[in-house]
């Protein structure tokens, strides 16, 4: 058996419940009143930071109730009684799964149902920690903690639309090209590697800017390229000076007009080609190359054969 | 008779339990660990059998549809997980158990959400073919699945129910190592570093080592379940709602969290099985120091923040993540490693070990499980991270602490369990024929995984192209040897088992045995 703590000595409890039930009823003030928030029913992240303080009172209720009736048990524990952990831990789901962010324009334009809700939120997060404390004393600071934290981390992605990244706000800004005809929208696909301004990752992902124009004015260098975004490419490559191998999947899923489109934007992008030239890529381009199916080697195997860079 | 425990073990318990209630108890411990460990065990054979497919089709040497071998990664990974997570949680509820009273009734409890939740999963993948992944990135299952309906919901409902078994488990195990040892501060150890003068001085002992990763777990679990449990409820909610948005960084996050956390929690609470095993076989006792003590805190507290790791190239994620992703992986993983293998290895240096099944699988579990960390150092670390992130190379280091590690300490456990209940050992030509087969296949099996994501080709899983197709060859030949040797493995634990259940049980341990039905648990560590 293992070395063991002395014996607790009896404290009185009381004035540390009456702390909770304060704290408690602060906390739940907050929340109905949303001090600090601007106006919380227009933004779900904002409207789940009121339930944070919701839960968290309910939470100090239920610790100050389970204290209150264990005051005097000091040095005990209730080992059979773990069943008490279940309704604990079902209170804590529910709680995460009530807060159902499409519901909010039903619930508040009904005030008694959106009262019911928030108050179900006191009642379980009481239950929770309650439980949880009755069951093993600091587990029930943990279980009020876990709610506290699963209901201030939903704020910020359950319900919430993702914010603008500037990866997706550098694409959006892309200005229109000569290609026109959804060539800008079609390179959103190429956008993860090559990136927005073609520059690509250093080491990583080759670059376009600075070789597609060597690719363009090499011999069979726009069949190439036609390949490469129809079956792939795998194995060492020079581009821009630095030596990349990787492997580049085949985008051949994807339409003739698109895949046409995406080659007409990268070469009139980064392709040097004169402001008056016309689209050096058609659909038919792309549909003559599907004639013959490529392995993502064997378009290596062809980039060599022609002696590109 | 009934006589009474002393006053300290008094406050252990918990109850005023008598040695026979205690022994009762720590038999019906032993059951329930058994249990979670057959459980686990016999899901990693049959899991294994579907890893092998996969495998085989990527060696082109078997057509398996995509949508199949899609729906098979997804059962083979989280079947896996939950398959080690059911054999180190049934152990350490046992070695915790020995400690401290606890309830069986809610191991059981325990059990039955995993096994449920295995069941769905399984229901999902197999019948409904789910197969989004075991890590499942949002908006992935929602978006123009090939499944039906009820298998996204089903797959999820389960992954909760393992989340809800797990979260029971940590409660439980968290609340008997702070009653037994004197709250956090006694379980973690924290006088040991503190106030070591007075520690010493008062004659107090620290607690027993594998008390440390039962803590350690318990608590990160308990973090884990936060976050899986909020991810699986908005999963949920948007399966039922497709109008309801999620973020999905913050899903990514979350669902990197569980996961890289979960099977982590594999490979550090499955040590537990080492450090009261191995000194079975040395007559020597894994100590408790301070270097040991400070490094499962460092584990405790990097292996929260070292999941960043996973998301290097998500370049909306702020940077300090991703530094802190570098510096956490290497932060939870190395003190632990370093204070560990120096026990090992100082606790078999000269001290006439006994070279059976179960030490041997514990051994070499130690070396699979630091060449594992190694890759995985490896990979999260950023400069290597750029060619090999989402390489071969992922699974091989995963497969080497899982299967090179983790497994292997189930399985020593295992087989010190059966060797203590018999007289009968094991001849050298089948110590040699396992170590051939179980521990080579195991090592050609990993091999080809490292090489082909050394060659630095993404993974597209379903078509694996040169060199990993032919490498995927090598790793098949690796699984069957491995398969077999397994096989070997089981027709020897048999014959053990059945050889215990007959010949007198060894003659220096039998006066011990009034009372308590294993011998395990008599010599009490």
């Amino acid at each position: 058996m293992p070395a063991t703590t002395e014996p607790r000595a009896t404290v009185n409890a009381l004035p540390r419940v009456y702390l909770l039930l304060v704290l408690g009823a602060v906390a739940v003030a907050v929340g109905i009143f949303a001090i600090g928030l601007p106006d919380p029913h227009l933004s779900v992240r904002n409207h789940h930071i009121q339930h944070v303080f919701f839960i968290l009172g309910g939470g100090l209720y239920g610790l100050a109730l389970a204290m209150g009736l264990t005051a005097n048990k000091h040095g005990k524990t209730w080992p059979g009684r773990g069943v008490w952990l279940a309704p604990a831990l079902l209170a804590s789901l529910v709680v995460m799964v009530a807060m159902w962010p499409s519901t909010y324009p039903v619930i508040e334009a009904n005030p008694t149902l959106h009262a019911l809700q928030h108050g179900f939120y006191i009642v379980a997060s009481a239950v929770a920690t309650f439980c949880a404390y009755y069951f093993a004393r600091s587990a029930g600071w943990i279980m009020g903690g876990m709610q506290v934290v699963m209901a201030w981390a939903a704020a910020f992605g359950f319900g919430v639309n993702p914010g603008p990244s500037p990866l997706i706000a550098q694409v959006a800004a892309m200005p229109a090209t000569a290609s026109a005809g959804g060539g800008a929208a079609a390179y959103q696909n190429c956008v993860a590697c090559h990136m927005a301004d073609g520059g690509g990752m250093p080491g990583v992902f080759p670059p376009l800017a600075g070789h597609v124009s060597n690719l363009l004015a090499a011999e069979g260098g726009q069949e190439y390229m036609v390949r490469v975004v129809l079956y792939g490419l795998q194995g060492q490559i020079s581009a821009a000076g630095s030596s990349y191998a990787g492997a580049m999947p085949g985008w051949g899923h994807l339409s003739d007009d698109d895949l046409a489109a995406a080659l007409n934007h990268v070469s009139s992008t980064w392709g040097e080609l004169p402001a008056t030239a016309s689209a050096p890529f058609s659909a038919a381009d792309v549909q003559a190359a599907r004639g013959t199916q490529l392995t993502p080697q064997q378009v290596h195997e062809l980039r060599g054969r022609l002696g590109l860079p | 008779m009934t006589e009474q425990l002393q006053p300290s073990e008094t406050v252990a318990t918990g109850a005023k339990l008598t040695v026979e209630e205690d022994a009762a108890g720590v038999a019906a411990g032993r059951r329930l660990m058994n249990l979670f460990l057959a459980t686990g065990l016999a899901l990693v054979f049959v899991l294994m059998l579907v890893g092998l497919l996969m495998r085989l089709s990527q060696a082109e040497w078997l057509p398996l549809d995509p949508a199949w071998f899609y729906s098979l990664m997804t059962l083979h990974g989280a079947g896996m997980i939950a398959a080690l997570v059911l054999c180190g949680m049934g152990g350490v509820w046992y070695l915790v158990r020995r400690e401290a009273h606890m309830d069986v009734r809610l191991g059981y409890a325990a059990y039955g959400l995993l096994l449920g939740g295995v069941l769905l999963v399984l229901a999902a993948t197999v019948v409904g073919k789910f197969a989004a992944g075991w890590t499942t990135l949002y908006p992935l299952p929602f978006v123009n699945p090939t499944w039906p309906f009820w298998s996204t919901g089903a797959f999820f409902i389960g992954l909760m129910l393992i989340t809800a078994g797990f979260s029971v488990w940590s409660f439980q195990v968290l609340e008997a190592v702070m009653r037994a040892f004197g709250g956090l501060r006694g379980a973690l150890g924290f006088d040991l570093v503190f106030n070591a003068k007075a520690f010493k001085a008062s004659g107090r002992q620290p607690p027993p080592a594998q008390i440390l990763p039962a803590a350690v777990i318990a608590i990160d679990g308990l973090i884990m379940a936060t976050a899986s449990m909020l991810l699986g409820a908005a999963m949920l909610v948007r399966w039922l709602d497709p109008s309801v948005g999620i973020d999905p960084l913050w899903a990514k996050n979350l669902g990197y969290f569980f996961g890289h956390l979960l099977a982590n929690y594999i490979i550090y609470m499955l040590l537990a099985f080492v450090y009261v095993g191995l000194p079975r076989f040395t007559n020597r006792k894994w100590k408790t120091n301070a270097p040991f003590v400070i490094g499962w805190w460092g584990t405790m507290v990097f292996l929260l923040t070292a999941y960043a790791h996973h998301l290097y190239l998500d370049f909306a994620q702020p940077v300090a993540m991703q530094v802190l992703g570098h510096v956490a992986s290497y932060l939870s993983a190395i003190p632990v490693a370093v204070v560990t293998v120096y026990g090992a290895i100082l606790l078999v240096w000269r001290s006439g070990m006994r070279w059976t099944l179960g030490s041997l699988f514990m051994y070499v579990g130690l070396a699979g499980w630091i060449l594992g960390g190694v890759g995985a150092l490896l990979d999260a670390t950023v400069q290597f991270n750029t060619l090999l992130h989402n390489t071969l190379w992922v699974p091989g280091h995963f497969h080497s602490y899982l299967l090179g590690g983790s497994l292997y300490f189930a399985l020593g456990w295992v087989f010190q369990s059966l060797e203590e209940r018999t007289t009968a050992t094991t001849s050298r030509s089948v110590k040699w024929l396992v170590g051939v087969t179980v521990f080579g296949g195991t090592a050609l099996f990993v091999a080809a995984f490292y090489v082909a994501g050394a060659a630095g080709v993404p993974r597209r899983f379903a078509l694996a192209q040169d060199p990993s197709a032919s490498l995927a060859g090598v790793g098949s030949v690796g699984a069957v040897v491995l398969i077999a040797g397994l096989v070997l493995c089981l027709v020897e634990g048999l014959r053990l088992w059945r050889s215990g259940r007959t010949a007198p049980v060894r003659a220096a341990v039998a006066p011990l045995l009034a009372g308590v039905t294993n011998v395990g648990e008599v010599q009490g560590d």
